[in-house]
């Protein structure tokens, strides 16, 4: 854009909203179509028509399609004004793939129609009764590692009528976090991983991994852990259990990886969280200014994985 | 091709609401292929018929352009127009893949509905374009909503359209009128309508007896004259060739009068459009409307011919001056013809009578000489005077006013045929005069005593013409049939319909067709606003901001409220249990959940505790639970509330 920055500025704090927004007469514009275009030239057309013959059935009948434009505009701006938007969440995604940004909306007080959303280049369109909320989930691709700042989000509509279109939109303060790029697992070196104190690679923790019972499940627990053949029998969800004795902590190591490029080694590094993270196993995280204890569950792999993501640009 | 059949379907409906006054105008092969084309269209959406290859489009095209060129002529007008949109409806139909091209579709149709107005502007047809707007934008809006059925749609197009008239009236009104047009038009309406001509000849009044037509309407500011007085003066005729009465008169404008006569009626007169430039004014008119002039024989003429309805307010005196009858124009007469006529005259004056005594024999030859007044009096050829005079003895009005011309003229009185209206009827509901073409009439002025005197012949032969009416004069129970009973109450209830719906469409041809710039700058001095000056344009204007403001505010306001969820069957239930306890004295919370809010029920009025309870549990498990009982639940409700608390 070649606004002047300060201008710039001025435009995006006006459009920053903060969580649960509500959009109102500010931050709602509203302009004709091209299609609404053509339909005031048409009558305009038709006004001169009147005029010329003063013929007053040809005045009503004009004013009575301009006053619909005009109060389809008000329907328009109806339709978005006051809109809730309650929460929204940018989930963290690997690098290359999409980032899956959800979006609560309520209508309040009215139905809303038609309404679009557009991030980017991604969009979904959502009808809401009265008092109704629903989740939109939008793609948001991704294309480096770090923090994502979500893009502007638009909502709009062209009901009644698709003579005016009404937006609004929102900078939220959402911010998403993009994993380090995975590479396949084939390129994942297992073996040079050195564990902590003792001896072993991964072929032997994958052999440790040794399973322990089945024990009710607790949210805390994470998906990988659920028992599916135990959870199957319908008597709530249950948990595989390890024996912790058994099971041997690893410790990735930044400086054991063989890699030959700063950013293929974070990406290596990722993806043995990942592949410990999915078969259950406790691993921690040595990087040059950071060390992570040793630990499971998804809490502790999006910590691994997010001080994976922020790491430092390459000097 | 448009997935939605449904939503193709709706835009077709709309497109024929829009298009059926137009089906029986357009020639019958447009019809034929705009119904055709339409129909194929619906079959390309629901039995996936091919599209048509786009070079067959274009012949079609081409060859429907050539049909409405060869059907029509060179010419082109309004009929060709529309033919030629009727076209492009139903090729449009065929082609319409997207949503834009249902737009395009649908804004074609808005543009059919106006195309009405120019050929009829009824209140009937009105009603119907304001219907075929309503269909056409509750498309749009189904179009737009993306709502499985119609019906919320269609009651949205009625919200929106009713939201837009206050507004519309409103620029209606406040749209300054021009006088005149912009740029020069060519008027090519019909020119088909009835009234009478500029010349009088046997049969020229007596052939819009039975023409119930309105030829126009009056109302009175003040007191409405004597039936028998109506006078509609329209055009003076001054040269009979033997044959025909027709005007010969140089023109020459009434000189103006200072002082109105005190004996005056005011009126306002609105004639329908005849494509003539003459007007009617109440015997006799003083001042001259703006648009028209008043002639020295006191007719009134339009500056422009009278194409549209108009309107205009006038002053009549009997008592107004009159111009000197000089010259041998008001005896002229053709050389020979007639001559038993010219005889009969002669003796009158060789009896030494004066103007009135010929006048009265003239009148008493009508009366007591065997004179039938009816409206087949036979064709007549040559001495058509004599003819009817002495051998038929029946005739219309206009046989009667030029034979007694001819006979006071050939006596060297001066004479003239007057041709215009008499009397009307009035409308009780519109509190209004219709003058019809069946009161067309013709009677006879006599300059005497420095004046012109009516004399009006008719009067002697048939007085109920001038008291009731040709129409009544010549309905079966003015000949004397006897009608029965139940067929007159029939009759009466018919003319109630009949006047009723002819008082609304004067009021809509009054207060809507009729508002003319003249009628706004009246309505404005009316307010005290004067636009013309500085402060009365900016009290306008400020008028207009407040009617805008409170018009476009109510509609946001309207918009803007928020509207309950009803649709929620377990909330409004549970809605009707809280406003129960509200009334109890014992609202609830907005903290409370219907846990907590029957626990405290419980505590604070033991007696509705359990069935406070039971509501709750029951609304819980509705909401949370797994299977919830919304009979129950219901009956739960209904229970609680009709028992007394």
């Amino acid at each position: 854009m070649a606004l002047p920055r300060f201008i710039r500025n001025l435009v995006l704090a006006r459009l920053r909203a903060d969580l649960p927004a509500r959009l109102g007469r500010k931050r709602i514009f509203i302009l004709p179509t091209r299609a609404g275009m053509v339909f005031g030239a048409f009558l305009l057309a038709m006004l001169l028509a009147a005029i010329n013959y003063t013929n007053n059935l040809a005045f009503l009948l004009t004013f009575i399609l301009g006053s619909v434009a005009v109060v389809s505009a008000i329907h328009a701006y109806a339709n978005l004004a006051g809109l809730e938007l309650e929460h929204g969440r940018l989930l963290p995604a690997y690098c290359g793939e999409e980032a899956r940004l959800q979006l609560m909306f309520r209508a309040a007080g009215r139905e809303r129609r038609r309404l679009k959303v557009r991030v980017g280049q991604s969009a979904a369109e959502v009808s809401l009764g009265a008092g109704e909320g629903r989740e939109l989930d939008l793609g948001v691709p991704t294309t480096r590692r770090g923090r994502l700042p979500l893009d502007k989000v638009v909502v709009s509509t062209r009901y009644p009528l698709g003579l005016f279109r009404a937006w609004s939109p929102l900078i939220l303060p959402v911010t998403g976090l993009v994993y380090p790029r995975l590479l396949p697992v084939e390129a994942l070196d297992w073996h040079l991983v050195q564990g902590s104190g003792e001896d072993g690679g991964l072929g032997a923790v994958a052999q440790s991994g040794e399973f322990g019972g089945i024990r009710p499940y607790r949210p805390a627990d994470g998906p990988s852990r659920i028992s599916w053949k135990a959870s199957a029998r319908g008597q709530g969800l249950f948990a595989k259990e390890y024996r912790s004795g058994v099971a041997r902590t690893l410790v990735f190591d930044w400086n054991e990886v063989r890699a030959s490029e700063y950013e293929e080694r974070i990406s290596l590094l990722a993806g043995l969280v990942r592949e410990a993270e999915r078969r259950g196993l406790g691993y921690g995280l040595r990087l040059p200014t950071l060390f992570i204890e040793p630990g499971s569950g998804a809490a502790h792999a999006h910590r691994c994985l997010e001080a994976l993501a922020l790491l430092p640009e390459a000097a | 091709m448009i997935h939605d059949k449904r939503r193709f379907s709706v835009v077709l409906a709309a497109l024929a609401v829009a298009f059926a006054p137009h089906l029986m105008r357009v020639p019958a092969f447009v019809a034929a292929f705009v119904c055709s084309a339409w129909g194929y269209a619906l079959g390309m959406q629901y039995r996936g018929w091919a599209v048509p290859p786009r070079w067959l489009r274009v012949i079609l095209a081409l060859g429907c352009l050539g049909l409405v060129f060869a059907h029509y002529g060179r010419s082109f007008g309004r009929d060709e127009g529309v033919a030629l949109l009727s076209l492009m409806l139903g090729l449009k139909a065929v082609e319409s893949k997207s949503v834009r091209d249902m737009l395009a579709l649908l804004f074609l149709a808005y543009f059919v509905v106006v195309t009405n107005v120019l050929y009829s502007q009824g209140l009937l047809m009105s009603a119907y374009m304001v219907l075929s707007v309503l269909a056409v934008t509750a498309a749009l809006i189904h179009l737009h909503s993306a709502r499985p059925t119609l019906a919320p749609d269609l009651r949205g197009g009625a919200v929106l359209l009713a939201q837009s008239l206050p507004l519309a009236l409103l620029l209606f009104v406040f749209f300054p009128r021009l006088p005149g047009a912009l740029w020069g038009v060519q008027d090519d309406r019909d020119e088909g309508v009835t009234g009478f001509s500029d010349t009088l000849e046997p049969g020229s009044v007596s052939s819009l007896s039975l023409s119930g037509e309105v030829a126009f309407r009056v109302d009175f500011f003040g007191p409405a004259p004597d039936r028998d007085s109506l006078y509609w003066r329209g055009l003076v005729l001054d040269t009979f060739d033997g044959s025909k009465w027709f005007r010969n008169l140089p023109f020459e404008a009434a000189e103006k009068i200072a002082d109105l006569p005190t004996d005056r009626t005011e009126y306002a007169l609105t004639v329908e459009p005849h494509g003539k430039e003459w007007l009617f004014a109440l015997d006799l008119p003083v001042i001259a409307p703006r648009g028209t002039v008043l002639r020295s024989d006191r007719t009134l003429v339009s500056l422009r011919l009278v194409r549209s309805r108009m309107r205009y307010d006038l002053v009549s005196a009997p008592a107004a001056p009159a111009v000197e009858a000089a010259g041998s124009r008001w005896t002229a007469l053709p050389e020979d013809g007639n001559p038993r006529a010219r005889e009969l005259a002669l003796k009158w004056r060789g009896e030494g009578r004066g103007t009135r005594g010929l006048i009265a024999a003239a009148l008493d030859l009508f009366r007591e000489g065997g004179f039938v007044y009816s409206l087949q009096p036979g064709a007549m050829e040559g001495d058509i005077i004599d003819q009817f005079l002495f051998a038929s003895r029946q005739g219309y009005c206009e046989h009667y006013a030029s034979a007694m011309t001819f006979l006071l003229r050939s006596a060297g009185v001066p004479a003239r045929v007057v041709v215009g209206y008499q009397g009307g009827e009035f409308n009780p509901m519109g509190q209004y005069l219709i003058v019809r073409q069946s009161d067309a009439h013709a009677w006879v002025e006599v300059w005497e005593d420095g004046r012109w005197l009516r004399v009006d012949p008719t009067s002697v032969v048939a007085p109920q013409r001038l008291s009731v009416g040709a129409e009544a004069v010549f309905s079966p129970q003015g000949q004397g049939e006897a009608v029965h009973e139940g067929l007159r109450a029939l009759r009466r209830v018919g003319r109630f319909f009949q006047l009723g719906w002819d008082a609304a469409n004067n009021s809509w041809n009054q207060w809507v067709l009729g508002f003319s710039h003249d009628r706004q700058r009246s309505l404005w001095q009316r307010l005290g606003l004067d636009p013309s000056t500085r402060a009365g344009a900016g009290k306008l204007a400020g008028l207009l901001a407040l009617g805008l403001a409170v018009v476009l505010g109510t509609v946001f306001w309207y918009m803007l409220r928020s509207r309950r969820a009803h649709t929620d069957p377990v909330a409004v239930q549970y809605a009707r249990f809280c406003r129960a306890m509200e009334r109890a004295g014992l609202p609830r919370r907005p903290s409370e959940g219907p846990v907590d809010y029957a626990g405290r029920i419980g505590l604070e009025r033991p007696e509705l505790g359990p069935a406070a309870r039971e509501i709750a549990d029951a609304y819980v498990a509705l909401r949370y639970g797994v299977r919830g009982d919304m009979d129950a639940f219901n009956r739960l409700v209904g229970e609680f509330i009709g028992r007394k608390m």
